[in-house]
């Protein structure tokens, strides 16, 4: 979903490979082909078990949004899984964590535009 | 045989609690309770434990161990719960969640929260090598209670794929795989107690165990 200048993505529970996959395609199709997405907004609330395939797909979305000139944040990381991926040897730098949506927003320093939904962006 | 109810209500009225104290316990089992002494595996056994422990605190308003005790004895006929275990074939990615979520399922309320986690993460690196590099493999959770109460689970990823040639590299942690971030097995060695990998062009086959961490879960009350 866009609101403004923001992609706002919601990762889906039970996170099969095949579906992680899919996700990363679509969120980048959709940073290929839309102007003046400044910010991607991940919620990983759902995911009660990020392993290392689902952080690396992760890691990589952060990735290919940056190229396309947007920041990623992660949102809703369980306190359990953050423990898990740092013994787990991950590093998720690449990605910035917030507790909740509004505090992802003031890290993107974005304001929703409800206006400008298709244009051409900044 | 007799009931897991019955060896309860016996047990309580021998203790030194109000008749109605006991009676509420009794009444308020359960559907586990209706097994047979000596049949309760380890997750319905203390599930089962826990609720008696609560109730124990509720109605006579102290956890009285010697008395949990003596009904662990009792409902377990003095041979302790049987081991739960669960067996999967993995074959798909859909086999992964499903391993992930089968050890969530038997460790929820035994291991503290983000040992489930730990353990669960664990067990989908193990599912998800046997489907990505051996397409089908079986992996089999064991939860496995120990003299003292203390639990102990075990997971048994077995497979007949080609083995793990560069076994030595990953560990060290050298390695970065296509398919991952090379992060599948020495993670799963740093999240459990224990992981022991044998692999030949056979097959491989790794154990890994995780042990309930102090306080125990029923003490921890």
């Amino acid at each position: 979903m866009r609101l403004g200048h923001c992609l706002f993505v919601l990762v889906p529970g039970n996170l099969r490979d095949a579906a992680a996959r899919e996700l990363h395609d679509a969120v980048s199709a959709r940073l290929a082909k839309e102007h003046g997405i400044r910010g991607l907004v991940i919620d990983v609330s759902a995911l009660s078990i990020v392993d290392s395939y689902a952080a690396r797909v992760l890691d990589e979305t952060a990735h290919v949004a940056r190229s396309f000139g947007s920041k990623t944040v992660l949102v809703g990381l369980h306190p359990e899984v953050a423990v898990t991926l740092v013994e787990l040897g991950i590093d998720l730098s690449a990605l910035d964590t917030a507790l909740n949506l509004e505090r992802a927003l003031a890290k993107l320093k974005l304001r929703i535009v409800s206006e400008d939904e298709d244009g051409p962006g900044p | 045989m007799a009931l897991v109810r019955d060896v309860v209500a016996e047990t309580l009225q021998g203790a030194s609690l109000i008749p109605v104290a006991a009676r509420s316990i009794v009444t308020t089992l359960p559907p586990s309770a209706n097994a047979e002494v000596g049949s309760l595996d380890v997750v319905a056994g203390h599930d089962l434990l826990r609720y008696l422990a609560s109730g124990l605190r509720v109605f006579a308003s102290a956890p009285q161990p010697a008395l949990l005790e003596e009904l662990h004895r009792r409902i377990t006929a003095g041979k302790g719960f049987k081991p739960t275990a669960r067996v999967l074939t993995v074959t798909s990615d859909h086999h992964v969640v499903m391993a992930q979520e089968a050890a969530q399922g038997m460790l929820r309320g035994l291991f503290k929260p983000t040992d489930c986690i730990r353990v669960a993460t664990a067990v989908s690196e193990l599912a998800r090598n046997i489907y990505l590099y051996a397409q089908t493999g079986e992996v089999r959770l064991t939860l496995a209670e120990e003299p003292d109460w203390s639990l102990t689970f075990s997971v048994l990823a077995a497979d007949h794929g080609p083995g793990i040639p560069n076994l030595e590299e990953i560990l060290a942690g050298n390695y970065r795989s296509r398919t991952g971030l090379g992060k599948g097995l020495t993670g799963a060695r740093a999240l459990l107690d224990g992981l022991d990998i044998k692999t030949s062009p056979a097959g491989t086959t790794i154990k890994g165990f995780k042990k309930s961490r102090p306080p125990d879960p029923l003490r921890d009350q």
